[in-house]
């Protein structure tokens, strides 16, 4: 299992991080969220059935984990380099010309933050979005639609959705 | 999907890839030896010690291959012929009722009930904390809602650091450091100390007194190229695991067996000798601590051998001879209280784990470390 456990963080690992680092708008924190998410994983790989399991225990944990540090404001500065002098690259210049949506992104709630992620990056659909948020599918509809309304009202773009 | 669910999607993926394009490609690697250091921090707060031998395997799925046959050079380099004694660390420096904080060649002292991170902490404002970490470990704290406690420190590891010329230069125990400002946050003061390759950095009340305590780490005592240290008369060989070491004859001598379970505890002043002919647990439950004085070093060693001893060497060890013997040891990044030394008997399959306390003023440590050879 160690061995399975060490292939999977090599493969998966990053594309976690990928994910945390969605959720908490920023790398180093989604590597700290990925590794303590990775750590309770490895430390309760016994109870899972099989390899397979493991991405999907991991991600439940990193989703629980990011909606628990929400909840209990326990926002802790992560160490980053050193503010960057260069320029940025062409992808994140397109990304800032979407007017804000990135910040307000980050202003939603957890779990509406967790669901969009989940639903719009990761392609899952309501039932395992549900099943990773333990939650019903109908919470899951609620929360994907009520982030999306956020969106639109923080951002103005009904002219861009109609 | 309308609009704006696709403006999200193209909004998400095109973050993601901005963000991973400023990554290093060995993201992989420092995530897995995060995930090592998270589970040695889990097993030092439930203090035992035959799971911290195995602790590691997390690293050794990917852990690239070694070459195990040639011993190759010096593991320490005998410092070109110096005579000189070694410069020691200074356990009195420590007031009582504090404890040492050791970060690679550095260590401080801070109040025993102070808390160890790897950055700032929000919300514990009754109690200080010392961040480890690198000079890329950023100390402001941007969000408005964190309050933090009044006395802080950090010990940033820079190995590139060098002198500063025209800076403000002063001696601290012995220690030439220059006064900086590396710290973009007021009321920090900041020290570059190049002799240990760290900047140091408090602010509070206690952050002149905790400064004042700064003096080498045990383990850059171990690392000093230099004189072998000469094995005291009284002192006891050992020979457990195809090697022989010499340890105080005052310290106690237990045997072990790892079996499942979480049973064994960090031996203080003690040798514990392990035999892994089981695999070794790590799943016992976390605790939460991460209380400075949880993290204390011990005077001690511990020597394992068996076929669940960790196979491989986490990345980024260092190898060479050590008395005809290959050896790679890992300095600790996040806890300086133990080296981990990998020691590969010829002919065995498996390295001989000892791990060796890193406490005092490092000479027993040294001395320990410097007495290994082929049993």
């Amino acid at each position: 299992m160690e061995e399975e456990f060490g292939r999977f963080v090599a493969a998966r690992g990053r594309a976690l991080c990928r994910t945390a680092y969605l959720l908490t708008g920023d790398w180093q924190a989604g590597e700290d969220l990925v590794q303590e998410a990775l750590t309770k994983t490895y430390l309760r790989r016994h109870r899972l059935r099989s390899a397979d399991a493991l991405e999907p225990y991991a991600r439940k944990v990193l989703i629980s984990l990011f909606l628990t540090s929400r909840r209990r404001r326990w926002h802790r500065e992560l160490p980053v380099a050193n503010v960057p002098d260069h320029a940025a690259n062409g992808q994140l210049d397109a990304a800032e010309d979407r007017s804000g949506l990135w910040p307000a992104l980050l202003s939603l709630s957890a779990q509406q933050c967790a669901v969009l992620v989940l639903r719009y990056f990761e392609d899952l659909t309501e039932a395992d979005i549900a099943t990773v948020l333990v939650c019903s599918p109908g919470a899951v509809k609620t929360h994907a639609a009520r982030g999306l309304e956020r969106l639109r009202k923080s951002m103005s773009l009904e002219e861009w959705t109609r | 999907m309308n609009d704006l669910e696709e403006l999200v999607r193209e909004e998400l993926r095109a973050r993601v890839a901005a963000a991973e394009a400023q990554q290093p490609a060995e993201s992989a690697v420092e995530l897995l030896r995060g995930v090592e250091q998270r589970i040695r921090v889990t097993r030092l707060r439930r203090r035992w010690t035959g799971a911290a031998l195995s602790a590691v395997a997390v690293a050794a799925a990917i852990a690239l291959p070694l070459t195990l046959l040639a011993p190759g050079p010096p593991l320490i380099p005998d410092g070109g012929g110096r005579q000189g004694p070694v410069p020691l660390s200074d356990p009195s420096l420590t007031p009582p009722g504090w404890v040492p904080v050791a970060y690679g060649d550095a260590q401080v002292s801070v109040p025993a009930d102070w808390h160890v991170s790897t950055r700032p902490v929000c919300g514990r404002v009754g109690l200080g904390y010392v961040v480890l970490g690198t000079a890329s470990t950023s100390l402001v704290v941007r969000n408005p809602r964190c309050r933090q406690a009044a006395n802080r420190a950090a010990i940033l590891q820079e190995p590139g650091i060098a002198g500063h010329p025209g800076r403000s230069a002063s001696v601290i125990n012995g220690i030439r450091v220059w006064r900086v400002a590396p710290v973009p946050v007021s009321g920090y003061v900041s020290y570059a100390v190049p002799a240990l390759h760290v900047l140091v950095t408090a602010r509070g009340p206690l952050a002149r007194r905790l400064l004042g305590t700064l003096t080498r780490s045990p383990l850059s005592v171990v690392l000093e190229p230099g004189q072998e240290a000469a094995v005291p008369d009284g002192w006891l060989w050992r020979d457990f695991g195809g090697i022989r070491f010499a340890a105080p004859a005052g310290w106690r001598q237990e045997h072990l067996v790892v079996g499942p379970g979480c049973p064994v505890a960090v031996p203080r002043a003690g040798v514990t000798l392990v035999k892994t002919t089981t695999a070794i647990p790590i799943s016992c439950s976390s605790g939460s601590t991460t209380a400075a004085s949880a993290l204390t070093a011990q005077p001690g060693v511990v020597v394992a051998t068996g076929p669940f001893t960790q196979g491989q060497v986490p990345s980024g060890s260092h190898c060479g001879r050590l008395h005809e013997l290959r050896a790679c040891y890992s300095r600790p990044i996040y806890i300086g209280g133990m080296l981990d030394l990998y020691v590969y008997v010829p002919g065995w399959r498996r390295p001989t784990v000892v791990e060796i306390g890193l406490a005092g003023n490092g000479v027993v440590a040294r001395t320990i470390f410097d007495s290994i050879r082929p049993g």
